[in-house]
């Protein structure tokens, strides 16, 4: 995300004409197991939609067969194109990577796992019809473990709810479908797939929510630990600041002074009442403050 | 006075145009040269092996423009020679970088000025190239010179190697081979020269070190003051940085700055308590400067940390994530 895209206005938010091509961005590492019945699944889902169509898996240098899998499965399905990054880079640098290669005008984004369900796509589709420029899967029902995974979940997105006043209950879930100039706009690196809908809002973006279903791992394992918190809250912190000062920095760090230079400032005042004397020694000075 | 940074001098007119060497091999003159000629003749043989079509590519500093007359000497005889001069000293890193980016040759090598390996690595070097490996440093192994002087060096790599996850001995054995498409993308400069086998990793090339024999007369140990293993040690920190936290700034400062601060407080807390319902005074104790003194450092530190992730949000439409090594449509 550029700050100079918070000034570029998305023209076509009131149009409601259908889409001509969708591109399905899927970032895989090391899931090799589900990657045919999620072809089949994608199929199934998108081919009566009667709209060309690419599915663009990014390897993000798995380390087991998941290209050579995907390299036959091409055969049976031409629609999906293969990007291959040069080792693991990170779930956000994937899904980047995929954006900047997706050619559709209406892009969805999606995990490989098979926990997000793909017959969700059309609908997620209609919602974006209706005017807005991302539309946010929501897992109301999560099929994962709950100290773990759901918990820290629920604390982060009520955090980024308050924090930066975006109405979305599930940040984190990966199903979302974008339209192609927002998908364009924007620029993600480091951990930033968590706030795509923040750094989407800071632009100008119309975000709209919908319930997906979700469902429990089948095959691999999960990548995500609760390690994270640390970083999401720093990161939180960064995007809140930049949102509110970063093209104000002066604002921003003479609000951050304030505390700090007030009371020293307002400490300024005369000592003493007897101004000429001031200098004198006195013995009223050097009084112990306890007596 | 010169104002370029880089002049050149008349480039052979063999290599003008579009045409691409198979092998460049770049030589940054910077700390100090053996006999030049010598070195040419020596590589130059090993490579006639594989190929004739090769250029040597030398980059001269100020300081060692005593080698610039038997680089003259060199190149009346030779078109395969192009000699780069810097107008002031930039250092390795620098000279390496020129050198790289003015590389024409499909596998560009880089060669200390002074004998470090025996020129018979560079068959070794050359075969792992064609074999798909990116980038290929050597370690010179078994020593032959003192071993006074290595325990500094490898602690340095070891920490080197802790830190970027791949594990590398001999960060400033100068010979290594490059594919031409890593070198392009690799960007060495400050001291982080001796780290290039963790960029090149970073990026995602494949790396990959060998053991190399190293020169008989390779013998003259590496002098190094105090302000050599002052900057080695920032060079590590450097690494520490780029490797972690580059793209997220405030993740480091943020935690730096935010303890510092948190301790600073809780000091100037306890202080004011004191003063305020135990009565006692504050001008003579010094636990006050340093409560003042870390709330400040601590607030000081994360600002840093935030203008630099202004800088990073707002550079993010320059900068690339990724590398990517292959599309199938």
């Amino acid at each position: 995300m550029n700050l100079d895209a918070r000034t570029v206005s998305l023209e076509h938010r009131l149009q409601t004409a259908s889409f001509r091509k969708l591109s399905v961005v899927i970032p895989v590492y090391n899931e090799a197991e589900n990657l045919e019945p999620l072809c089949a699944e994608l199929e199934q889902a998108v081919g009566p939609l009667n709209i060309e169509s690419e599915w663009i898996f990014v390897d993000d240098g798995s380390s087991d067969d998941s290209v050579a899998r995907l390299r036959r499965l091409k055969h049976r399905f031409p629609a999906i194109r293969i990007v291959k990054l040069r080792r693991n880079f990170g779930q956000t640098a994937a899904m980047q990577a995929g954006f900047e290669k997706s050619a559709g005008d209406v892009v969805v984004s999606m995990d490989a796992d098979l926990q997000n369900d793909p017959r969700d796509i059309p609908c997620l589709l209609k919602k974006l019809e209706e005017g807005y420029d991302l539309v946010c899967g929501w897992r109301r029902d999560r099929k994962d473990p709950w100290i773990s995974r759901n918990l820290p979940s629920k604390m982060a997105n009520w955090l980024i709810r308050r924090v930066i006043g975006t109405r979305i209950h599930d940040n984190g879930c990966s199903l979302k479908a974008y339209r192609g100039e927002l998908v364009r706009m924007l620029r993600l690196y480091s951990d930033m797939h968590r706030f795509i809908a923040a750094v989407s809002a800071m632009s100008g973006a119309r975000i709209g929510e919908l319930i997906v279903t979700h469902r429990a791992r089948k095959h691999g394992a999960s990548k995500y630990g609760i390690s994270r918190t640390f970083k999401v809250l720093s990161d939180l912190f960064a995007l809140k600041l930049i949102a509110r000062f970063g093209s104000k920095p002066l604002l921003g760090f003479f609000t951050l002074a304030l505390p700090f230079g007030l009371p020293g400032f307002l400490l300024l005042r005369p000592h003493r009442r007897d101004g000429h004397k001031r200098h004198a020694p006195s013995a009223q000075r050097r009084r112990p403050i306890d007596t | 006075m010169e104002t370029k940074a880089v002049q050149a001098l008349p480039i052979p007119t063999e290599y003008e145009g579009d045409r691409v060497p198979h092998i460049s091999v770049v030589v940054p003159v910077v700390e100090r040269f053996d006999d030049l000629e010598r070195l040419y003749k020596d590589f130059s043989a090993e490579i006639s092996k594989v190929t004739d079509d090769f250029e040597f590519v030398f980059i001269v500093e100020p300081s060692q423009f005593g080698a610039l007359a038997s680089l003259r000497r060199l190149m009346t005889g030779e078109p395969r020679v192009r000699l780069f001069r810097f107008n002031s000293s930039f250092g390795e890193a620098a000279a390496l970088a020129a050198g790289l980016s003015r590389a024409r040759g499909e596998f560009i090598f880089t060669l200390a000025s002074y004998y470090q390996v025996r020129p018979e690595t560079f068959r070794q070097v050359y075969e792992l190239l064609n074999q798909n490996k990116d980038v290929v440093v050597t370690r010179r192994y078994p020593r032959i010179d003192s071993n006074f002087g290595r325990f500094p060096s490898f602690v340095f790599h070891w920490i080197a190697s802790r830190l970027s996850g791949i594990a590398f001995h001999d960060g400033s054995c100068g010979f290594r081979g490059i594919r031409r498409e890593a070198a392009r993308e690799l960007t060495v400069y400050g001291d982080l020269h001796p780290f290039l086998p963790a960029l090149a990793n970073r990026q995602g090339y494949r790396v990959v070190e060998i053991n190399a024999l190293q020169h008989p007369l390779n013998t003259r140990a590496g002098v190094r003051g105090p302000g050599a293993y002052a900057s080695r040690l920032l060079a590590l920190f450097t690494l520490f940085f780029l490797m972690k936290f580059i793209k997220k700034p405030l993740r480091f400062f943020g935690a730096v700055g935010a303890a510092t601060a948190f301790a600073g407080f809780s000091i100037c807390l306890y202080l004011t308590v004191l003063r305020l319902f135990y009565g006692s005074a504050l001008a003579d104790r010094p636990l006050l400067m340093l409560g003042v003194l870390l709330l400040l450092g601590g607030v000081q530190t994360v600002g840093i940390g935030l203008i630099g992730e202004i800088l990073v949000f707002s550079h993010a439409r320059e900068s690339k994530d990724y590398q990517i090594e292959s599309i199938m449509e």
